[in-house]
């Protein structure tokens, strides 16, 4: 949304050999929309085979995700504008066409040590629903990946923020529950 | 990546504003018919309105398979049917039952479709049904079976109820061309409407093609003379008596009246207005803010041309057009919202049934007067205003008025009165609910305060007559020293207090022992755009709106001190607490020492709180977006965007005082304030 022109390039440069990596790993794959993709989502759908999308980003050179459908878009992290008297995760809000979105500091929020407080290479991702969103600051993003459902390992009730795992040949994902995250009384 | 909306759901919306509205309108035409009954004449317009709602409303209900509604609705119809066709007489218990569904109608919808309704809606499906078997012996028809068989029940119905007032029963036989029949039709209609009760339109024939004929059935207390005069100025229309006073027998030749009546239906509305969900007024709004900043942009850029010399020329004719457009921009954003405003008439006209209830339910005897009625607010904020004032009435039916034998004994009229009234003053609205009841006793709140712990015993003999009255709006304080049906546990005056302030309104109150209270309520007539003041405190920017500032001070920061958060300032010999913004959000020191700062002086009730800035950037209007639910901190109102300038959170002073209040900081160690 907001323009920040810097050395940008390169962290985007990283991203997309991440997605490249993820491409040529068994079970996944990138889903640029090419007629070519759209051809083998239409043979997947049609072998029956069930398949799920995420969105994966990056926190302290680990990747985690979150369901496709949970995430509506990425932004540049403008000025952030501090609410007093919030918790400290909670970074402050951006304005997203007019509608005010809270940006939270995920590595905080998931307890995880953070090596840097400048914010000027992340990104935020927007993720909730229609109703209740949140940005979230990750260091990168992965893209949008597709994988066989039945390679996703549920992490059942008490795996905290954890929704599901998944394992590859090449990769390690975490895919995390936004209602959790986004739900304020456990905090 | 937007989200598959519900569809179903932006319907669900819509029929929601619908059903409300029905809702409404029968909850008018409820009061009427009830004051018709108590005086013994029932208006069948009145009765039909309430019927076709009860029927629309199982119509839209029954669309969005919202059960509860549909199903209590249907029963309603199908009393109220059995009403309007005479079957049923509309005794005080019938009218409870019915004015009870619509109660538990209105419940229904504004649960949205949540809560479980079941066994209420099952109970009062069982209180009508019974009202059904109350059957009501029909009079007997002294009508040609010709023309009986020609009626629909309910015109049949209505042809025994004007026989039996003893009226003349006429037919006007009407001819009108077919190109001017529609409005020919209906101003001979609304001419009839004071004289007579039109019962039935018959089709007729003639022997001309291009005309249209018709034998209208007319219930009348005129003799046929008088309503032959009336009927004059329509072409053709000669009059036969069928049964009156003079004519005892149906008359002579009588056309067979074999057509049934075929339904004048139209499909226009007269109305010519259009609903809107006040969420695309709200979008068209942001974009009108979004304007606001681009134009605010052009005038920078015709100023910057202005100054240089070699494009001054371009800078002048620039600035020109923008004033232009400024014009025309403060004239859209006006217009904008204007159309968000409503006449506060039509809240007030909810309490009417309402009144009418716990009047009833507590056994006072009660009318509702309302001044003001075409005062205009903000849609928004009149929804907001909905709860407080019904809790206000509540409180002032129960505790105010006195029972009709109290007051008589007093020398007071038997019934009671409770009047709203609304009047503009400046971008406010004051909303007053008086009543000329008993009145609070000063003496009893001390004691009651003092007994509940809530001021101590030797603070209170301290306190002025305006704090007294100010503590019945703190929280576990209610002066009932029993729980009543109408008032009921939990919602006192603090939740009211409490709705108040979110909007930027205040609440205050006066009392007279003996003669009456008055609520007075100061709320924004509009929440939508407002002017606010750019301020900066501890190197952040903030928007205050200027509407929650009493006043604002120059203060010598040098005289206030560094360390101390809380502090006092004398304004008009009056010591006000004071609290520094940035020390209360935490925010980093401001850095400058000495030198100027500011005092914005916010009140609630009698209280007083001052709230020390660093500057005063600049004035300008704002659009205030509320923030999620998470980030609800005392202080903040919601946010704005600013467009370059960036995102500045809207400040809450009122909300801040409140919260000291509660917290109770700055006021124990407070003397009390003397106003």
């Amino acid at each position: 949304m907001r323009n920040d022109d810097g050395n940008e390039g390169k962290a985007d440069m990283k991203d997309e050999s991440q997605v490249n990596a993820a491409t040529d790993a068994g079970g996944s794959s990138s889903t640029v929309p090419t007629m070519e993709n759209y051809a083998r989502s239409l043979a997947h759908a049609a072998s029956g085979e069930e398949m799920t999308l995420i969105v994966t980003f990056f926190l302290e050179g680990d990747e985690y995700a979150f369901d496709v459908t949970d995430a509506f878009e990425v932004l540049k992290p403008g000025r952030l504008t501090r609410v007093p008297n919030t918790p400290g995760f909670i970074k402050g809000i951006i304005s997203v066409r007019g509608e005010m979105v809270p940006v939270l500091d995920i590595k905080r929020r998931l307890g995880l040590a953070s090596s840097s407080t400048d914010y000027a290479h992340s990104r935020v991702m927007i993720a909730g629903t229609e109703d209740h969103k949140a940005g979230f600051l990750v260091d990168g993003v992965g893209g949008v990946k597709e994988f066989k459902a039945r390679l996703f390992r549920p992490s059942g009730k008490d795996g905290g923020f954890l929704k599901a795992t998944l394992r590859t040949d090449s990769s390690f994902i975490k895919v995390l529950d936004i209602e959790r995250l986004l739900d304020m009384e456990g905090r | 990546m937007v989200k598959n909306r519900d569809k179903r759901s932006e319907r669900f919306k819509e029929f929601l504003a619908e059903a409300e509205d029905i809702l409404n309108s029968m909850a008018r035409d409820l009061v009427r018919l009830g004051k018709g009954v108590k005086a013994g004449i029932i208006d069948p317009t009145v009765l039909n309105n309430v019927f076709r709602s009860a029927h629309t409303l199982k119509g839209v209900s029954g669309i969005f398979e919202f059960k509860n509604v549909s199903d209590l609705s249907h029963s309603l119809e199908d009393t109220l049917d059995m009403l309007r066709l005479g079957r049923t007489a509309l005794t005080d218990d019938v009218l409870d039952s019915v004015m009870s569904a619509h109660e538990l109608l209105v419940k229904i919808v504004a649960s949205k479709g949540d809560g479980n309704f079941n066994p209420e809606v099952s109970h009062l499906k069982t209180l009508l049904a019974r009202t059904l078997e109350t059957k009501k012996p029909a009079a007997k028809a002294q009508i040609d079976k010709e023309i009986l068989s020609a009626l629909t029940e309910y015109e049949g119905h209505r042809l025994r109820e004007n026989l039996k007032e003893g009226r003349n029963i006429l037919v006007v036989n009407v001819k009108f061309p077919v190109t001017s029949f529609d409005k020919s039709y209906e101003a001979l209609i609304e001419t009839l409407k004071n004289d007579a009760e039109l019962i039935a339109t018959l089709p007729s024939s003639g022997p001309d093609p291009g005309t249209l004929y018709f034998e209208l059935l007319v219930g009348t207390l005129k003799d046929s003379p008088h309503i032959a005069d009336l009927v004059k100025g329509f072409s053709q229309a000669d009059i036969r008596v069928l049964k009156g006073p003079s004519a005892k027998a149906p008359v002579e030749e009588s056309r067979p009246l074999s057509i049934r009546k075929t339904a004048i239906e139209t499909l226009r509305r007269d109305s010519s207005t259009v609903r809107v969900d006040i969420e695309k007024l709200d979008h068209i709004m942001n974009i009108v803010s979004e304007l606001g900043i681009l134009t605010s942009s052009v005038a920078r850029l015709s100023a910057e041309l202005k100054s240089s010399a070699s494009t001054s020329v371009y800078g002048i004719e620039l600035s020109r057009v923008e004033k232009y457009l400024e014009r025309k921009f403060s004239e859209l954003r006006d217009s904008v919202l204007d159309v968000r405003m409503v006449p506060i008439g039509r809240l007030f006209g909810r309490f009417e049934a309402f009144i009418e209830r716990l009047a009833k339910e507590t056994g006072k005897e009660i009318r509702m007067v309302t001044n003001g009625d075409d005062t205009e607010i903000d849609k928004l904020i009149v929804e907001e205003l909905a709860d407080p004032l019904m809790h206000i009435i509540r409180n002032v039916i129960d505790h105010g008025i006195e029972a009709p034998e109290e007051r008589e004994r007093f020398g007071k009229p038997r019934i009671g009165a409770v009047t709203l009234s609304a009047h503009q003053k400046g971008n406010h609205v004051v909303v007053e609910v008086k009543d000329d009841g008993r009145g609070m006793d000063e003496e009893f709140i001390r004691r009651k305060a003092v007994e509940k712990g809530i001021v101590n015993r030797e603070f209170i003999g301290r306190m002025s007559r305006q704090e007294i009255l100010d503590l019945i709006f703190i929280p576990g304080f209610t002066t009932a020293d029993k729980v009543s049906v109408t008032s009921g546990r939990g919602v006192g005056l603090d939740v009211v207090k409490e709705n108040i302030t979110r909007q930027s309104g205040i609440i205050d109150v006066d009392t007279l022992k003996g003669r009456g209270t008055r609520f007075i309520l100061t709320i924004p007539i509009t929440l939508a755009i407002i002017p606010a003041l750019l301020i900066e405190a501890g190197r952040e920017r903030y928007a205050l709106p200027l509407s929650s500032v009493l006043e604002i001070i120059e203060l010598d920061r040098d005289v206030l001190g560094r360390e101390e958060v809380l502090g006092f300032v004398k304004l008009k010999k009056r010591k006000i607490p004071c609290v520094r913004l940035s020390e209360f959000f935490g925010s980093p020191p401001s850095g400058s020492d000495g030198g100027a700062c500011y005092g914005v002086i916010a009140g609630l009730a009698s209280h007083r709180l001052c709230v020390i800035v660093d500057s005063l950037l600049e004035e300008l209007d704002v659009v205030i977006k509320p923030l999620p639910d998470m980030l609800n901190v005392p202080g903040v109102a919601g946010a704005t965007d600013m467009g370059e300038k960036g995102t500045v959170l809207v400040l809450d002073v009122t909300g801040i005082l409140e919260y000291l209040l509660n917290n109770r900081k700055v006021f124990k160690k407070a003397e009390p304030l003397s106003l």
